[in-house]
C-alpha cells in the first residue's frame, strides 16, 4: 500500500519520494519542524503546539468530513460504562502527543479534577493506535484511548483483535490529523503540487484504490483552525 | 509349589520369563533415565536459546520499566515459529514486581511474581521440571553494565516431550513383554522338543511294568540326538537281556515240569503201591516222554531211561 502511495506522490510532485517512519509523534514533529522532512502526516495536537512553525497541506476526508473522533475503549468483560468507572485501573494511551490517543482523555480527567497519574493505577504509552487496541484486547490494560478512525478500520481488517474490546464513550468530532509542512515551505511549488495531487486523488480509479486502502474518501484543503481545540 | 517340583518344560520358560522381566526392568529404567537426562538437557538448551534471544530485546524497556515495550517483545516472541513454546513469560524488576507478562489477565503488571516461580527458581538459569504441570520453569537475571535490572521468568510447555517419554515407556513395555512372551514360548517349545526322547524312553520303561520290555525301534534310535543314542542303546541292550533271561527262565521251568513227570513215571514203573499202577498211565507217560525226547529235552531222555 505504501509503495503505491509513494509512487503516486512521486508522480504528483515530479520528485522522488522517500517515506520516513518514526516511533513517536515527537520524533516526526521534530523532523518536520527542523525541515529534515518536507511533509508529515501528524496529529492535530503537535500541529497546534507548533502552529507558528507549521502549515496545513491537506486534511484527510473520512466518511465525507475532515473530522474524526477519539474512542475510549475497554476490555469486553470489564464492567465500566464511563471514564469515571476506570479509576484505579491500568490505561493505555497511544502517544503523549496524540490528540485522540492522549489529549482527549487527559482533558476529560482534568475536567473531573484529576490527572492520569492519580486517576489510573498505571498508564503507559503504546506509540500506536493499533497497539492500544492490542493492549486492551490482551488484558494488559483495562482501557485505552484510541483514534476512532483507526479503530473502525481495525474492525474491518482485524475483527478478532477488536472483538475483545468495546467502546464506552466516543468524543465529540475533532479535526482530522492533517498533512503538514514547515510554514516557510507552504508556498513552494513542490508543496503546491503535492497538495493538488492529494486533493485530486479521488478523480482516478487507481488513486481511489490507494485511498480505499487508507480507508479515506480523499483530501481537502482546510484552515489550520480545524485542529484547534474547541 | 516350589520351582523344583515344576516340570522342566514349565520351569525353563518360567525362569526365562523371570530373567527377561528383570532384564527389561533394568534396561528400561536405564533407558528412561538417559532419555530424561537428554530431554532435560534439550529443554535447558531451548530455554537458554529462548532467553538469549529475549534478554537483549528487553534490556532497554526493562531499564525504563516500559510496560508496553516489554509486552510487545513477549507477544512477538510467542508468535515466532520456534521449537519451544513458552507457555508463560514474566518480566519483573529487581523487586520481583511484574513489569509485564505474556498473560496479563492472569499475571497483571505491578503484581508480584507468583510464588511458585520465585520459590522453585532459587537457582538462576537452571530449569526446574514440574511434570504434573507439564511445564519447565526457568529464571534468567538480566544485567545492564553488570548491574541486575530484573529477571525473566519463563514457563515452557513440555507436554510434547512428556508425551514422547510416555510413548517410549509404552514402546519399551510392549516390546519387552512381546520379547518375554516370545522367548518363554520358544523356551517351552525347545525344551519340549529336547525332552521328547526322554519321554520316549519313559514310555518304553513304563511299558515294562506290564512285563513287556520291548526295545525302542531302530528308526527312533537313529533319529535321536547323540546325547540320547547311548541311553536308547543301553535300554535296548537291557530289553534284549531281559528277553533272553525270560526265554531261559521259561525253558528252565519247562524242564522242571518234565522232570517232575519223570519222577512220577519212574515210581509207577517200579511198582510203588502209593503211586498208581495203571498200565494205561505208564503208557501215556512213555508216549509224552518220547514226544519230549523227540523235541530234544535231555531230562525227558533221562526219565525215559529210568522208565
Amino acid at each position: 500500500m505504501l509503495e503505491e502511495l509513494k509512487a503516486y506522490l512521486a508522480r504528483a510532485t515530479e520528485r522522488p519520494v522517500h517515506l520516513v517512519t518514526r516511533r513517536t509523534y515527537q520524533e516526526i514533529t521534530a523532523l518536520l519542524v527542523s525541515r529534515q522532512v518536507d511533509v508529515a502526516w501528524i496529529c492535530g495536537y503537535p500541529f497546534v503546539a507548533f502552529r507558528d512553525q507549521l502549515a496545513v497541506v491537506a486534511v484527510p476526508v473520512w466518511r465525507g468530513k475532515p473530522l474524526y473522533q477519539s474512542y475510549l475503549i475497554v476490555r469486553h468483560d470489564l464492567k465500566a460504562e464511563a471514564l469515571a468507572d476506570l479509576a484505579g485501573t491500568i490505561h493505555a494511551f497511544s502517544d503523549p502527543d496524540s490528540n485522540s490517543g492522549y489529549l482527549v482523555t487527559s482533558a476529560a480527567l482534568v475536567e473531573m479534577g484529576s490527572v492520569p497519574s492519580k486517576f489510573f493505577r498505571l498508564f503507559f504509552y503504546t506509540y500506536g493506535h493499533r497497539n492500544v487496541v492490542r493492549a486492551v484486547s490482551s488484558g494488559l490494560a483495562a482501557s485505552g484511548s484510541v483514534d476512532g478512525c483507526v479503530y473502525d478500520v481495525l474492525r474491518e481488517t482485524e475483527p478478532d483483535l477488536v472483538a475483545r474490546t468495546r467502546i464506552i464513550p466516543k468524543s465529540e468530532l475533532l479535526g482530522f490529523p492533517p498533512v503538514a509542512c514547515a510554514s516557510v515551505d507552504a508556498a513552494s511549488p513542490e508543496i503546491s503540487r503535492l497538495r493538488e495531487g492529494l486533493v485530486n486523488m479521488p478523480a482516478d480509479a487507481d488513486r481511489r484504490r490507494v485511498l480505499g486502502m487508507l480507508r479515506l474518501d480523499g483530501f481537502s484543503v482546510e484552515k489550520p483552525a480545524l485542529s484547534r481545540p474547541k | 509349589m516350589t520351582l523344583q517340583r515344576l516340570s522342566i518344560t514349565a520351569r525353563v520358560p518360567l525362569i526365562v520369563t523371570i530373567f527377561m522381566m528383570a532384564v527389561s526392568v533394568f534396561t528400561s529404567e536405564r533407558f528412561l533415565s538417559r532419555l530424561i537426562e537428554t530431554q532435560t538437557r534439550q529443554i535447558q538448551a531451548l530455554a537458554d536459546v529462548y532467553l538469549d534471544g529475549l534478554s537483549p530485546a528487553l534490556v532497554d524497556s526493562m531499564i525504563r520499566e516500559d510496560v508496553w515495550q516489554v509486552f510487545d517483545v513477549l507477544d512477538r516472541s510467542q508468535q515466532r515459529p520456534s521449537e519451544i513454546k513458552p507457555a508463560e513469560t514474566i518480566v519483573a524488576g529487581t523487586d520481583d514486581f511484574v513489569i509485564a507478562s505474556s498473560n496479563p489477565v492472569r499475571i497483571p503488571s505491578q503484581a508480584r511474581v507468583p510464588a511458585r516461580y520465585v520459590e522453585s527458581l532459587q537457582h538462576v538459569g537452571k530449569i526446574v521440571v514440574a511434570e504434573a504441570d507439564k511445564r519447565a520453569f526457568v529464571r534468567r537475571e538480566v544485567l545492564y553494565e553488570n548491574r541486575p535490572i530484573g529477571s525473566i521468568y519463563a514457563a515452557l510447555a513440555i507436554a510434547p516431550l512428556l508425551a514422547e517419554r510416555r510413548q517410549v515407556l509404552w514402546t519399551l513395555v510392549l516390546t519387552n513383554t512381546a520379547l518375554t512372551v516370545l522367548l518363554a514360548v520358544a523356551a517351552w517349545f525347545i525344551v519340549g522338543r529336547m525332552m521328547r526322547p526322554m519321554q520316549t524312553l519313559t514310555r518304553y520303561l513304563e511299558r515294562s511294568h506290564d512285563g513287556q520290555v520291548s526295545p525302542i525301534p531302530e528308526p527312533i534310535v537313529a533319529s535321536a540326538s547323540s546325547e540320547y543314542k547311548r541311553p536308547f542303546a543301553a535300554f535296548n541292550r537291557l530289553a534284549a537281556a531281559v528277553a533272553e533271561r525270560e526265554a531261559r527262565r521259561a525253558k528252565l521251568a519247562e524242564g522242571e515240569r518234565l522232570a517232575s513227570l519223570g519222577r512220577l513215571a519212574c515210581g509207577m514203573a517200579h511198582g510203588d503201591p502209593s503211586r498208581g499202577r495203571s498200565g494205561y498211565i505208564s503208557r501215556w507217560l512213555r508216549w509224552k516222554l518220547s514226544a519230549a525226547q523227540s523235541s530234544g529235552h535231555a531230562s525227558a531222555m533221562l526219565v525215559a531211561d529210568w522208565i
